[in-house]
């Protein structure tokens, strides 16, 4: 693999603008003095990374393996770092699907629809930038800038407009745990720079250069530990989970469906974890996937008591974490094509279900489904909706979230049939607290006056609702339009972590006396 | 021989049309009926059109959409599966030229949203009739229960609620729980999601994986829930709640049908039958459904309610199917598929009866209805057309298919299996001649309180309702009369692909 970049467009910089378009608009609109211009101004910001997305997306080659549309400018050439953008399979559907989801918020959001809160617009645009900017950085440490800095939006949004009772605390407290994660992934990807630049002698933190060489082993299992630490908080992946029910409760809806819907965490083990330490990642694979399979289980029998709504998408949420985590680390292109797709249907089902519940919240003023019962009378359209969208969730075959799972199922399976066993059960546990809910807080007759009163989708609400549930019956239909797309990347990186895996395995049995070649040099 | 056709994907849309006509309710139900109407008898032609290639031993496939790589919403029309196609069209425009007249009778709400749904339901189940491997089968089957959720729980009373409840924890559940797994098994150990004919595991250490094998054929018998053999039968009872239209299509035509027609493709074109006698699944399966058939009849025996006595012979002789396709040889496999076609033709017509007479008397119990025949001649008549294909009598359709299940009970040797059908078919007699002596005016029922006459309605009941009950009726004898000009050549195709290797 000589040449790891194509760029289909040479010259034209579409991953900046996308990254910019929102920076630019929220900076406009800061200026601005008209607050409906302002808001527009926001709204433009994020259709216009939505659409440059979707165009990056049709050039987008699906048979080409490496990154695309890349862009490169030196940033601190004294310490390896560019300022580098590229796409690959891995990446290169998560773009529209996170312009998408911020412009939904924007739409329907309780907090982002309000009259004059110029700051949740700003905000929601900044952590739009930095979501992007994550996706698209092929530099490991301007991964790790976008990342922090997705983190001063998420502080201000729920200090802002949080539901806690101390949105301060609360926010603080988010920042924290957020800290507490992001620590370990600088230390990781400082440690994969370092430990690349012993074997080449140059310092650089090139994604593309870093996975070509295997670390040596020590190394290797601490970078390793690192950054999997690291991002399971991010994810949130049993058993790091532990902050994510207090943040998703203090939260507004807009973060509760960036937090639970857009999947930087799981993105980290696909782009970071296993490309960077591919022999300790395959040696604790069996213990990984073991301990998520249990999560599959164990957030599936929490979410059956949970009668919260939000409560319910939080562990609904680390299940499906859970199963993407376990098919990330099965090894398998089908595991990682269904974790990629299953990042995708978060983007769709679970960050459609927050704005729902969103949307509950803001007509009942909460979403315990204790409370709600009979929301289909009043509001039939909302309750269709959920419907829809809770079947994308559980993954019903003709629904966007089916493809994601079953190729995420074949992979655990071949990764041991035990597994797949237990983790399909894990997805019984999925439709079971879904309908349970859904039938609790939808159908039956509206007791209460509130419920009975609550006005169905209005204005932009139904045609998010129309919107949402074309998406989900779309890709349902023809989840091959996107699937195809993640093939030739995800077969390459396999491949890669194969080759590299078998070619340790040789140097250390026939050169265990020359450590200086632990390293298996004659890669790809 | 297989050669790719645009013709099932277009028998599939068709339908929609009926689903279409929702958007033309406000001009009245004339137009709207009149449109459902238009794409049941399309439907009926496109796929009558392609009898002959398949008659003649063409295999049709047609890829919507890939998946990914190894799988694909994709057809693949056989014989069975065209008969089955064939079955759900024709029955439901009888079934919907009835519901125009039952509901109207009922003043019944909402009945645009129904008869979309109800286009919906047929739609879904010519797509279960052609899938051309698991995940498409799998596909169908949950949109199928979806679609019919809402017309089980289409009187929106709590009741009907409650039923639906039942209905979705059912088939959602045990198509997740068992279905999914068998799935992935499957395609763990075979390596492919395609139906073909004979078997999948062709290349598999059948000694190594025997276990594994074992337990994902009974992954598979959970995951068809749809075909309610015990102890999965719960559901189809409880969806007696829904109207009469609905649950002669749920339980002769669509729903159940589509367990059958699954459980079927299962056997012969995922495992194949070397594999299920080689693993002694046949004897799992022969085992389940003869209890299955001896327990339904069994608990029959003591129902009053006409609609759930019907619920309970379904579940009986869709066992015979499971049976059918259990025994492993080519007249079992054959008595089975004809079943679906035989069992569907006469049960349809005992549930529109009841529905019939549910309209005029709105009666629900046996032992009300006692000397029905004065006031309903005709109704009892179909009725009892219907009853004796159940039993099984000659000249009737049930005789046919019955009799290709002996000869492959007898071919197999198992002793259980012709006990069983022996012993089911005196059971049946017993309760459907017991009922038809009621309607006959000779027995009463046990808390007969005489037959009181309805205020008169001219005739015996609304014209809409009355000749798809006849007709239904008529194609009962003629299947039982002309068998070999019906559904035989097409599904000898089938036993002979299967059965070639």
């Amino acid at each position: 693999m000589q040449d790891m970049t194509f760029s289909s467009a040479p010259g034209f910089p579409i991953l900046s603008l996308i990254i910019l378009a929102p920076l630019l608009a929220a900076v406009a609109a800061a200026l601005m003095r008209d607050p409906r211009q302002a808001r527009k101004t926001t709204q433009a910001g994020a259709a216009t990374s939505l659409v440059l997305s979707i165009v990056a997306l049709v050039a987008f080659r699906a048979d080409f393996a490496g990154m695309q549309m890349t862009e490169r400018l030196a940033w601190l050439p004294s310490l390896g770092i560019d300022y580098a953008l590229g796409i690959d399979g891995i990446s290169v559907l998560f773009l529209p699907m996170t312009a998408l989801v911020f412009l939904a918020i924007q739409w329907v959001a309780p907090e982002a629809t309000q009259k004059r809160n110029r700051w949740v617009d700003i905000n929601l645009l900044i952590l739009l930038s930095a979501t992007l900017g994550a996706f698209a950085a092929t530099d490991a440490i301007l991964f790790f800038v976008f990342f922090e800095m997705a983190l001063v939006p998420g502080y201000f949004l729920i200090k802002l407009s949080g539901t806690a009772p101390d949105p301060a605390r609360a926010a603080r407290n988010y920042m924290v745990v957020m800290l507490l994660g992001s620590l370990p992934v600088l230390a990781g990807l400082v440690m994969a720079g370092l430990g690349a630049a012993e074997v080449t002698g140059q310092l650089s933190f090139d994604m593309a250069a870093l996975s070509r060489f295997a670390l040596p082993e020590g190394a290797e299992l601490a970078v390793f530990a690192f950054l999997a630490f690291g991002f399971a908080i991010k994810a949130p992946a049993l058993p790091l989970h532990l902050w994510v029910g207090a943040s998703v409760a203090a939260s507004p809806v807009s973060m509760m469906a960036w937090l639970l819907g857009v999947k930087l965490g799981t993105y980290g083990f696909l782009r970071f974890v296993i490309p960077l330490a591919p022999g300790a990642a395959a040696e604790y694979a069996p213990w990984v996937i073991g301990v998520e399979v249990v999560a599959i289980l164990y957030a599936g029998l929490i979410a059956l008591g949970r009668r919260d709504l939000r409560s319910l998408l939080v562990f609904s949420s680390i299940g499906h974490v859970g199963l993407m985590t376990a098919a990330a680390f099965s090894g398998t292109a089908d595991g990682w094509r269904g974790a990629i797709m299953m990042m995708l249907n978060a983007g769709i089902a679970t960050a459609g279900l927050a704005l729902c519940i969103g949307m509950i919240e803001r007509r009942l003023g909460h979403a315990d489904v204790r409370a709600m019962g009979g929301l289909i009378a009043s509001a039939p359209r909302l309750t269709a909706v959920v419907f829809v969208a809770g079947l994308a969730l559980i993954g019903v075959p003709g629904t966007s979230g089916f493809v994601g799972e079953i190729l995420s199922l074949k992979g655990v399976f071949d990764a041991g049939w035990g597994f797949g066993l237990l983790a399909v059960s894990g997805v019984v546990l999925g439709a079971g607290y879904f309908l349970t809910a859904y039938q609790r807080g939808f159908l039956g007759v509206a007791a209460r006056p509130a419920v009975a009163a609550a006005p169905d989708l209005q204005g932009r609400e139904r045609i998010f609702g129309a919107g949402i549930i074309v998406l989900i019956v779309g890709t349902g239909l023809f989840p091959g339009v996107p699937e195809s797309l993640t093939r030739a990347t995800v077969a390459a990186q396999i491949d890669r972590q194969t080759t590299l895996l078998a070619d340790r395995q040789a140097a250390s049995i026939m050169l265990a006396a020359m450590p200086e070649t632990a390293a298996g040099r004659e890669d790809m | 021989m297989i050669a790719a056709s645009f013709s099932p994907f277009l028998a599939l849309i068709v339908s929609l049309g009926g689903v279409a006509a929702m958007g033309f309710a406000r001009n009245g139900a004339r137009l709207r009926n009149g449109l459902i109407i238009g794409s049941a008898i399309v439907q009926m032609l496109v796929l009558a059109s392609m009898i002959p290639a398949v008659a003649a031993g063409q295999v049709m496939i047609y890829e919507v959409s890939t998946f990914f790589p190894e799988a694909s919403l994709a057809f693949r029309v056989d014989g069975l599966g065209l008969t089955f196609a064939l079955i759900a069209s024709v029955l439901w425009l009888a079934t919907s030229i009835y519901s125009f007249g039952y509901l109207d009778v009922l003043a019944s709400p909402n009945q645009t949203r129904f008869q979309a749904l109800f286009a919906l339901t047929i739609t879904f189940t010519v797509g279960v009739a052609f899938a051309a491997n698991l995940l498409s089968l799998y596909l169908f089957y949950e949109a199928m229960t979806v679609a019919t959720y809402f017309l089980v729980t289409h009187d929106d009373t709590d009741e009907a609620h409650a039923g639906g409840r039942r209905y979705l924890a059912y088939h959602l559940g045990t198509s997740i729980a068992f279905l999914l797994p068998a799935i992935g098994l499957t395609w763990h150990l075979a390596g492919t999601l395609e139906f073909v004919p004979g078997g999948v595991f062709g290349g598999l250490d059948m000694k190594a994986h025997r276990a594994l094998l074992i337990v994902t054929f009974l992954l598979f018998l959970g995951g068809s829930a749809k075909v309610a053999l015990m102890p999965l039968h719960g559901w189809l009872p409880a969806a007696m709640v829904a109207p009469v239209p609905v649950s002669a299509l749920l339980h002769a035509v669509a729903v159940v049908n589509a367990g059958a027609y699954g459980i079927l493709r299962v056997m012969t074109d995922v495992f194949g039958p070397g594999l299920m006698t080689g693993l002694g699944l046949d004897q799992i399966g022969i085992w389940l459904a003869s209890f299955t058939v001896v327990a339904a009849s069994l608990y029959a025996l003591r129902l009053d309610n006409l609609k759930a006595l019907l619920a309970f012979s379904t579940i009986g002789q869709l066992a015979y199917i499971v049976l059918g396709g259990a025994l492993a040889n080519a007249e079992g496999t054959m008595g089975g598929m004809l079943h679906i076609l035989n069992h569907g033709v006469s049960k349809i017509t005992l549930f529109l009866c009841a529905g019939a007479i549910y309209v005029v008397t709105h009666k629900k119990y046996v032992s009300e209805m006692h000397g029905l025949v004065r006031e309903m001649p005709l109704t009892v008549l179909a009725f009892a057309v219907g009853a004796f294909s159940m039993i099984g009598l000659p000249l009737t359709a049930g005789f046919i298919s019955k009799w290709y299940l002996f000869a492959g009970a007898q071919g197999a040797g198992s002793l259980v299996a012709v006990i069983a059908l022996i012993l089911s078919s005196l059971l049946a007699a017993t309760y459907y001649l017991r009922t038809l002596a009621v309607f006959m005016g000779w027995r009463c029922g046990a808390t007969s309180g005489g037959f009181v006459p309805p205020p008169a309605l001219g005739r015996e009941v609304d014209g809409r309702i009355l000749w798809p009950m006849l007709a239904c009726a008529a194609a009962t004898v003629g299947l039982g009369i002309l068998p070999e000009q019906a559904a035989l050549p097409l599904l000898s195709q089938v036993t002979e692909a299967v059965f070639a290797r």
